[in-house]
């Protein structure tokens, strides 16, 4: 841990960038119009790639002659137009920053004004691909606080490194009302440090386990494949490619996308700055934040190792970001105790003493009656499919006892496990509440500990199933706004009237005025 | 909640209201349910048929797979034609000046509270059963989330969602 003390002071700085006014009126960089023609490059090359094929197969005789020139005729007709789209969008767009709100006009034929007050802007991110870092230029995104439009920003604009950095200290500076730019210095050191042997671990280690599981199983039985079948490789490399898109893909994603990890705070805002290839610079209000997760799969946690993220709308940092990478990173895996160093330092606003229950010991009948009822089903599942292995002519030849084995390990290994981890449940799973803020731990296998604040409940849903209401018992759902929309959060099975408590707390707080909706502007 | 009290919650008073304030779904919301289902089971015999026709084009189908395919079949018939008459029974709904309460369910029984402080969106919405039933849905989203009161009568759905709305209306006045 370090840093603290700078990060706490670093609002107090003097601000590094010109204020904008009024009458300032701003366009985009000019590497706006190679954006938007990349963008259009490869399917357009896909289209006219497949109707070169089309035209080749129609009628060879014209084929030969003029398919090739028809073919690039049509796509540099196809680029010279969205070159031309591109060019006159980008000249037609201009970006003003008015006392409230920001307004983005584009006079083009579609004629289009954005218009989104300060107030509801969730948060600005930096995000530099590779063409961005080689013309110093990055592009500024813009989200608001709404569900709707979670998976993308609502604005995306590319500015110089210079501007961008400017409009973002700006609005940061008008979003949060205070006189002082809010410090997003590249020199700030970062609350928590994450070697590259941490990022790396956290690539590793933070699929989960049901993932990495398949993978592996998949990776192993494709190299098997290849060796035992001579001359067929297809269903080897199949299974080979299948363990690459489960596992290997988001490892090294993942290990690219969190390399260089820095966060700090400074005032009410966070900072997060991360990316090896394309980099990207996030930022938040803590009060828009609606849950805190600590997170652990099985592997990590037989390792004592954690991670920390943060459940916050509108923080869409790129337009292809995928949905893992959504929630904001707040520490790649780290032991417990530097996770809640880093928890007390970034979001102290989630941390709180708390007596975590167990599930009660009545919660012991339903989980095993739906043990029992899960393995039932698999069973017969396992029955069926032997059945119809005895039942196959392909099958002929090859010794049932075999089938009939695997059939029965297999069962058997999923039985004693949907009992394990009923045992597991009833031991694991808690719920804890305090004054403001209440959580929820849930996860036999990937754990995970979810402190919510009761402010940030959208809705509470307390289910009774016929398994638990003869006990007296229920679970909870409880739906947020997040980072990808909405979230559902789970618990255990615990006391019905307890957890009917949440929604009463919820609606209390509103009603004697506990919960102030001004905090969480 | 005790057993007893459990059962009780679902009690219904000559004014047609639980112990506790809840209204009731009209009694020909039933008759939209079964329509429903029966669409349902219509098509999903539609594709049991199909499937099984398929299948014994190409190979026996074992006697197994036949009696397991019966099963599921009569469980999700009688799942069909017994769940309008529990949902009936069991849906309970109440709006009061800071929340919206719905009790719900056949086999698992959800309660759902939405503080009205929450609440985004409305909307009235009837599909062509409900329509010849004269019901309609109210949907109600808020930013986590879609709960809806269903099988209303359309008077009354249009005036929970006018009185949801004017309430919301008044909140946002309010904080201007």
């Amino acid at each position: 841990m370090n840093g603290e003390d700078e990060a706490g002071s670093a609002s107090e700085a003097a601000p590094r960038f010109e204020r904008i006014t009024a009458d300032e009126e701003f366009t985009q960089h000019p590497i706006k119009v190679v954006e938007g023609v990349l963008q259009s490059v490869f399917i357009s090359a896909v289209m006219v790639f497949s109707f070169y094929f089309s035209i080749m197969d129609a009628d060879k005789e014209i084929a030969e002659k003029y398919s090739l020139y028809i073919s690039l005729a049509i796509f540099i007709s196809i680029l010279g137009a969205m070159t031309w789209v591109s060019y006159w969008r980008w000249r037609r767009t201009t970006i003003r920053f008015g006392e409230n709100e920001l307004t983005v006009f584009r006079d083009t034929v579609f004629k289009k004004q954005t218009r989104i007050a300060y107030s509801k802007i969730a948060s600005t991110n930096v995000n530099c691909g590779i063409i961005n870092r080689m013309t110093d230029t990055s592009r500024l995104m813009i989200n608001i606080n709404s569900s709707v439009n979670a998976f993308s920003p609502e604005l995306t604009l590319t500015f110089s490194t210079e501007v961008s950095d400017r409009i973002r200290a700006n609005l940061s500076q008008k979003m949060y009302k205070n006189n002082v730019i809010p410090a997003d210095e590249p020199d700030t050191p970062s609350i928590v440090t994450i070697t590259k042997a941490d990022v790396v671990l956290h690539g590793l280690l933070s699929q989960p386990t049901a993932s990495a599981i398949f993978g592996i199983i998949m990776f192993f039985f494709g190299i098997y494949q290849m060796i035992t079948t001579t001359g067929d490789f297809v269903s080897g490399i199949v299974a080979i490619t299948l363990a690459l898109f489960s596992y290997v893909v988001p490892v090294v994603a993942m290990i690219f996308h969190y390399s260089n990890y820095k966060i700090y705070r400074a005032g009410d805002t966070i900072y997060i700055s991360h990316g090896f290839i394309r980099t990207y610079r996030k930022s938040f209000k803590v009060s828009k934040i609606n849950a805190v997760r600590i997170r652990s799969p099985l592997v990590p946690r037989l390792i004592k190792r954690y991670m920390l993220d943060a459940e916050v709308v509108g923080l869409a940092a790129s337009d292809g970001d995928n949905s893992s990478n959504r929630s904001p990173l707040l520490c790649p895996m780290k032991d417990r105790g530097t996770i809640e160093k880093v928890m007390s330092a970034i979001v102290p606003e989630f941390v709180y003493d708390v007596e975590m229950k167990n599930q009660p010991r009545e919660a012991a009948k339903p989980i095993f009656i739906r043990a029992a009822i899960w393995s039932l089903v698999f069973a017969a599942a396992a029955f069926l499919f032997y059945d119809t292995m005895v039942n196959l002519p392909e099958t002929e030849g090859i010794s049932m006892g075999y089938i009939a084995a695997a059939v029965i390990s297999v069962s058997a290994v999923v039985v004693a496990g949907l009992f394990v981890n009923g045992v597991m449940s009833r031991r694991i799973v808690q719920y804890g509440r305090g004054e403001d803020k209440f959580t929820f731990l849930v996860g036999v296998v990937d754990r995970k500990i979810t402190t919510m604040s009761f402010d940030k409940v959208q809705m509470a849903e307390v289910e009774g199933g016929p398994l638990s209401r003869p006990y007296g018992l229920a679970r909870c759902k409880i739906s947020l706004l997040s980072s990808i929309g909405s979230q559902n959060i789970r618990s255990g099975y615990f006391d019905a009237e307890e957890l009917e408590s949440i929604s009463e707390e919820v609606v209390a707080r509103i009603k004697d005025g506990r919960y102030d909706y001004r905090k969480y502007l | 909640m005790t057993r007893d009290e459990m059962s009780n919650e679902f009690k219904v008073d000559e004014n047609g209201l639980t112990t506790d304030g809840y209204h009731v779904l009209p009694r020909r919301s039933v008759g939209s349910m079964y329509i429903g289902n029966v669409i349902i089971l219509a098509i999903l015999s539609a594709i049991v048929y199909v499937v099984y026709a398929y299948s014994s084009q190409y190979y026996e189908v074992p006697s197994t797979y036949k009696l397991a395919m019966l099963i599921a079949y009569a469980l999700v018939a009688a799942y069909l034609a017994l769940g309008p008459l529990v949902y009936y029974a069991r849906y309970r709904y109440r709006i009061d000046g800071d929340r919206i309460d719905i009790r719900k369910g056949i086999l698992v029984i959800s309660h759902t509270v939405v503080p009205i402080e929450r609440v985004h969106q409305l909307e009235v919405a009837r599909g062509p059963i409900n329509n010849l039933f004269r019901l309609a849905d109210v949907t109600i989203t808020t930013a986590g989330g879609i709960a809806s009161i269903q099988y209303l009568e359309i008077p009354v759905a249009e005036e929970i969602a006018d009185s949801l709305n004017a309430y919301i209306n008044d909140i946002l006045r309010k904080r201007e």
